[in-house]
């Protein structure tokens, strides 16, 4: 007859941190409600800047032309990020 | 340009725009952009130091999407950073008319002052250009004392050409004191 030992127990110097599971939190929805807080934030910010442009800018071409590569560039992002979103 | 906020009398015009030189801002923006690119430093040390770490997180989701997702939103905040920091450069600002100065300081986003500053008030004009970089790429700070009651100071750092802003303000001052 085999006697049945109890498993040693050896204890972990480094924990297990894959098992922190991320994958518990990063999901698609959740993915989905980051991306549109960011959105809320990004739109409260580029109001800010589109009253000062508009309000003190004078209509300098500079001023329009910083507002063209600033909105161009954060829609390409955000795009990017929506597409991330989408193919997770 | 349209002047209009800057309420102008009709016989009045916008000759010499002072700007803080352009270094100022391009430091702020390699900042930024040292800070882009954190988050690969960060993912190469962690597969560095924690390859465990980086692997099996890989296989409960992917980290690639994951990955863009996060950096795309990240490089969208500083891009936002940036404008903002532009925008307080940008509006800080002094307008040099065949009156007055009109000092603009825009010290940060929801904080603005304006000051008029009339020839007739201005008492002396001090330029300051300290170092090695600033005399190469010709940038200094410009001090304008009034002569009134109060004895204000105005100033503005790292301005571009220091002298000239000098010179367009004397020559203005003097036609203004020839004139009348």
């Amino acid at each position: 007859m085999q006697m049945e030992y109890p498993e040693l127990y050896v204890p972990k110097l480094i924990p297990n941190i894959p098992n922190l599971s991320l994958g518990l939190f990063v999901n698609q929805s959740s993915m989905m409600v980051v991306l549109l807080l960011f959105i809320i934030v990004y739109l409260i910010i580029s109001g800010v800047l589109i009253y000062h442009w508009k309000t003190y800018g004078m209509r300098s071409p500079r001023v329009i032309f910083a507002e063209a590569v600033y909105f161009i560039i954060s829609f390409v992002l955000l795009g990017i990020a929506g597409g991330a979103v989408y193919y997770f | 340009m349209n002047f209009e906020t800057l309420h102008l009398d009709t016989d009045e015009h916008v000759i010499h725009e002072v700007r803080k030189h352009w270094i100022v801002f391009a430091a702020q923006g390699f900042g930024l952009l040292f800070t882009a690119f954190l988050p690969v430093i960060l993912y190469a040390v962690f597969k560095i130091l924690l390859p465990a770490f980086v692997v099996s997180t890989e296989t409960t989701f992917n980290v690639s999407t994951f990955f863009v997702f996060c950096y795309s939103l990240w490089i969208l905040a500083l891009w936002i950073s940036f404008f903002v920091n532009w925008t307080k450069y940008y509006l800080d600002v002094w307008y040099v008319t065949e009156k007055r100065i009109i000092a603009i300081q825009q010290k940060k986003i929801f904080d603005r002052e304006i000051t008029n500053l009339r020839f007739d008030k201005i008492q002396d004009i001090t330029i300051d250009i300290h170092g090695f970089i600033p005399t190469l790429l010709g940038f200094g700070n410009v001090k304008v004392q009034t002569a009134s009651e109060d004895n204000l100071e105005f100033t503005m750092n790292t301005v571009r050409y220091p002298d000239e802003v000098r010179r367009v303000i004397f020559n203005q001052q003097n036609k203004n004191s020839d004139g009348s």
